[in-house]
């Protein structure tokens, strides 16, 4: 409680005095910083102590707000949302401190100080226990987030992707008010064990369709992901960082709330399972071939909410079958997966925004040869993709293993449908981790390995500490936890209890004993960490040693140059040209070389996203057509809005009076 | 137990180079060729290990680390892959996602070694490497998971172990078209023909060679031996189920045997076909995901 009250109020000193402090920005700078990391580091304490079986609270503010009284409380599920919070959040603040560095001081010093109400504001969405506060700390979530994300607003890019954010997050919040006035409306009670009560009796399709719409426009779902990819590639990389691994989460944390408020139900769990491998496969197909490397990982985070949620479903399917291994098996991957995703992401923008400030460039095809460039940055992109190519021995791997083990699990118990569907789901996983590793090969790939594909990749030089200690931070806890996964799993255990209920709990249990599928995954892991190093050091001892003498052999080039290197468009064209469904591959201007002595030609590729361009695009122009004849409301003038705010309000109290009333 | 843990051992180590050694005295059968001699991966290996190496100006340690990592990890997961119908020397329920993973890091490493060289070449080798092998990973494990249905568990050792002579009768149809899934996939994982021609090294249509060009010395020595050890692993598991019965006393023996008419097996299809255009490879992959899942839906009752 304690901690609590001193982490608020750090954040909250951490975003108002940079801001008086203006004219000073040095001083500025460094009060974000240090409130940024020392706020973070104290409410990390709270919530791991919480997630170690401490109990919460639930307390009501000093004051009311409009409907009636607000409150806010922390439990396990709180908590486990609270340490990538705070964790990514004291890095990425680090981080942004060195970034900033070179941004004018002015944008330096709002990036901080808005960067800790980011923080706070999330805290609040976490904390809140009523539909009033709730809404408010999203609101000024997606606002802030907006700000900083568009903080380089010169360029034309970042304030389209900004818009695109801020329509998406938006229409998110509509669906969200309809959510908490379906719940809390009838009975004009907005609490969340009100609000809970009445979902179990609620219309369920409606409502889940508005969770779905309202926090699955936050949590990058199918369909509605389009904004992410533009945006995380936009934001400067540590926002971006934050944005996939905590901000797009904060969706998820709805959607698990929203589940156990929910009875369980069937047909929720097939629709959470097929959303889930459905945005994993178009994620992962999308992140295939961009050139932007944030782009890329952007798309990526699309596949890993993917995974997320259709571990989210497996949990669902198997309490509706009483299958409680089956469910503790998909809500522990969901779960782990949380964290390692935020984990792993974060170190892969982090690595990104560190290459784009050493570069000037996120365009693969103007980078290489930077991880002899930028040793640190370069060595942890390298671990970054292998953890999230879900490869061993890193922690990306044991999140998948569990799903695998979940659908494995589902189909050996489910009946003989379910059962069937399961292992085929179980093979479309086996897809996604294929391709998977050839969207991080390539991305890793060309950008580290090989020759440099321009000027300013050849002068690359590694970045300040402030960028780079949150980098090796981030990879010491990735190796973590794929090496103690079990100790990891025991602090999801009051979670689980709480989602799943004791049964669960008890299923799962014999999987972490000394001799259980977990504790021996997680001893081999160690084992393949041994092994490895062990062959590193006898290869370095053997070979480490020779210098690098010759050019590039393969088979005689004399003077071979980087512009004879592979590019990341032709790595990706195999698949693309061959396996991809027409409709998902980018725009192409193919190469023609017509008779004997052909002219100069050129090749284009557009990678817009298909969706947007295929489906949001058209519909909203034709509707912003349809009602062209309204523009004169837009007036541009803020007295008009206000205005319009303001007879907005008399007509619904008009309308209350009028018709409403008991 | 100790008995077949050392014999595990002695196979997984020793064997492989002779296997490839069987595949190329079977070609040179077929060629009417006398062919090289049966040991004659012994000798270049031991011919490169005495060897120097030559690096590229443009490698990074990646390219060291590629060879080592490749073969660290086959051999792990050898450790974990049965051999006949014994327990491998570790095994757990789910061991069958870390070996296929394993396999998959072994690759991440070879193809990053390949990029690091900074070649055409090399390059183009990699990515058809990581794009077959997308595919290749679903047929593999819709393949076991029909074994995972049959013997109810996540492990390869109860998978290929007892529970294969006694699922016989119940799901045999599936196990065949298993078979011959998992024989498409060790065609593929090892470079054979048809998906890949292990002879050539400048036809621009390869693999794998195309993308170990540039090692030289101790560390293309490593990529020989960790080849053949992957050539054996997996070959072990379609031996396996080859013979899926149990011969009590005589198992070790007719192991060998089934794995060595594996063996000659491959160098039957790379005498009798040609490679495979690069555009119909995913096609024949894709057959071979398909067959497994054939082999999942033949198992609901």
């Amino acid at each position: 409680m304690i901690e609590l009250a001193v982490s608020v109020s750090l954040l909250l000193a951490g975003t108002l005095v940079p801001l008086l402090l203006w004219t000073t920005p040095v001083w500025a700078r460094r009060v974000a910083l240090i409130c940024g990391v020392s706020g973070s580091l104290t409410g990390l304490a709270l919530a791991l102590r919480l997630l170690a079986g401490d109990e919460g609270f639930v307390a009501p503010l000093p004051f009311t707000l409009a409907f009636g009284s607000a409150s806010i409380g922390i439990d396990a599920l709180s908590a486990f949302f609270l340490v990538p919070l705070f964790v990514l959040g004291a890095l990425c603040t680090v981080y942004g401190y060195g970034y900033l560095q070179s941004h004018p001081s002015g944008q330096a010093v709002v990036g901080g100080a808005f960067f800790n109400l980011l923080i706070l504001s999330m805290v609040g969405v976490l904390l809140a226990r009523d539909a009033v506060v709730f809404l408010i700390a999203w609101e000024l979530m997606t606002v802030t987030s907006y700000a900083l994300m568009t903080l380089d607003h010169g360029e034309a890019e970042v304030r389209r992707a900004g818009f695109v954010y801020l329509i998406a997050g938006h229409l998110g919040v509509v669906a969200l008010l309809g959510l908490f006035l379906t719940l809390g409306g009838p009975t004009a009670s907005f609490g969340f064990a009100a609000m809970a009560k009445a979902a179990a009796q609620g219309p369920a399709p409606f409502i889940v369709a508005l969770t779905l719409v309202g926090f699955g426009v936050k949590a990058g779902l199918v369909p509605l992901y389009v904004w992410l990819p533009e945006a995380h590639a936009a934001a400067p990389s540590h926002i971006s960082a934050f944005m996939s691994g905590v901000l797009v989460k904060m969706g998820v944390y709805g959607i698990l709330r929203m589940l156990g408020w929910l009875p369980p139900l069937a047909w929720l769990g097939y629709l959470l399972v097929g959303l889930g491998i459905l945005g994993a496969l178009l994620g992962i197909a999308l992140a295939l071939y961009q050139r932007d490397m944030k782009r890329s990982f952007a798309y990526s985070t699309v596949e890993n909410v993917g995974l997320i949620v259709l571990g989210l479903g497996l949990a669902e399917v198997g309490q509706v079958h009483h299958q409680p291994l089956l469910s503790a098996l998909g809500l522990a991957a969901a779960l782990l997966h949380v964290w390692n995703h935020a984990t792993m992401k974060g170190l892969l923008f982090l690595g990104a925004g560190s290459i784009l400030h050493s570069t000037g460039s996120k365009d693969l095809e103007k980078l290489g040869g930077l991880l002899k460039r930028m040793p640190w940055t370069g060595a942890a992109i390298m671990g970054g993709a292998v953890a999230v190519a879900g490869l061993p021995p890193l922690n990306g791997f044991v999140s998948e293993f569990f799903l695998y083990d979940a659908l494995l699990t589902g189909g050996l118990s489910l009946g003989r449908f379910l059962g069937l569907l399961a292992v085929l789901v179980a093979g479309g996983l086996a897809l996604v981790g294929g391709l998977a590793a050839l969207t991080f090969l390539r991305v890793s790939g060309i950008a580290l390995l090989g020759e440099p594909r321009s000027e300013a990749s050849a002068k690359a030089h590694e970045s300040s500490s402030w960028m780079v200690a949150p980098l090796v931070v981030l990879m010491s806890v990735c190796l973590l936890i794929s090496v103690f996964p079990v100790a990891v799993l025991e602090m999801f255990e009051s979670v689980m209890r709480g989602q799943l209920g004791a049964e669960a709990l008890a299923a799962f249990a014999p999987l972490v004993e000394a001799k259980g599928a977990v504790t021996m995954l997680s001893r081999c892991l160690g084992a393949v960490w041994l092994a490895l190093l062990v062959a590193g050091l006898g290869t370095w001892l053997w070979i480490g040693r020779v210098p690098t003498s010759v050019i590039t052999w393969s088979c005689g080039y004399l003077k071979p140059t980087a512009r004879m290197q592979y590019t990341a468009s032709s790595f990706a064209e195999l698949f693309t040209e061959l396996l991809l469904p027409k409709r998902l591959r980018p725009r192409a201007q193919p190469v023609l070389v017509k008779w004997s002595f052909p002219a100069p030609t050129r090749y284009s590729a557009r990678h817009e996203d298909p969706l947007t361009r295929g489906f949001y695009e058209p519909f909203f122009v034709r509707w912003a057509d349809r009602f062209s004849h309204l523009r004169w409301l837009q007036q541009g003038v803020l007295n008009a809005y206000l205005f319009y705010i303001l007879a907005a309000v008399v007509l619904a109290m008009a309308w209350v009076s009028l018709f409403g009333g008991h | 137990m100790s008995f077949d843990l050392l014999i595990h051992l002695v196979l997984l180590l020793l064997l492989p180079p002779f296997l490839l050694g069987v595949v190329n005295k079977t070609k040179a059968l077929f060629a009417g060729r006398k062919g090289p001699p049966w040991l004659q991966v012994y000798y270049d290996l031991a011919k490169l290990v005495r060897k120097g190496s030559v690096f590229s100006r443009t490698t990074s340690w990646v390219f060291r680390a590629g060879p080592a990592v490749g073969l660290v990890t086959v051999i792990l997961a050898g450790l974990m892959i049965p051999q006949g119908g014994h327990l491998a020397p570790v095994n757990f329920e789910g061991d069958l996602i870390l070996v296929a993973y394993l396999l998959g890091l072994g690759r991440f490493f070879t193809v990053a070694a390949a990029l690091d060289t900074g070649s055409a070449f090399e390059g183009m080798g990699s990515a058809r490497e990581v794009t077959f092998s997308a595919l290749t990973e679903p047929a593999l494990f819709l393949g076991l998971f029909v074994l995972v249905r049959s013997s109810h568990s996540l492990s390869l050792s109860r998978m290929f172990g007892d529970s294969l002579p006694q699922s016989l009768g119940v799901s045999g149809a599936s196990l065949v078209l298993v078979l011959v899934s998992l024989f498409i996939v060790m065609l593929a994982e090892n470079s054979r023909i048809p998906v890949d021609d292990p002879e050539t090294h400048l036809e621009l249509t390869m693999i794998h060679e195309v993308m170990v060009l540039d090692h030289s010395g101790p560390a293309f020595g490593m990529i020989l031996y960790s080849a053949a050890v992957k050539f054996f692993v997996l070959g072990a598991l379609v031996a396996r189920l080859a013979v899926p019965f149990d011969v009590g006393l005589w198992a070790w023996p007719v192991f060998m045997l089934a794995t060595l008419g594996v063996a000659v097996l491959v160098g039957v299809v790379e005498s009798v076909m040609a490679r495979l255009r690069m555009v119909h490879v995913p096609s024949l992959l894709i057959a071979a995901c398909l067959l497994s899942a054939f082999g999942v839906v033949l198992l609901v009752r």
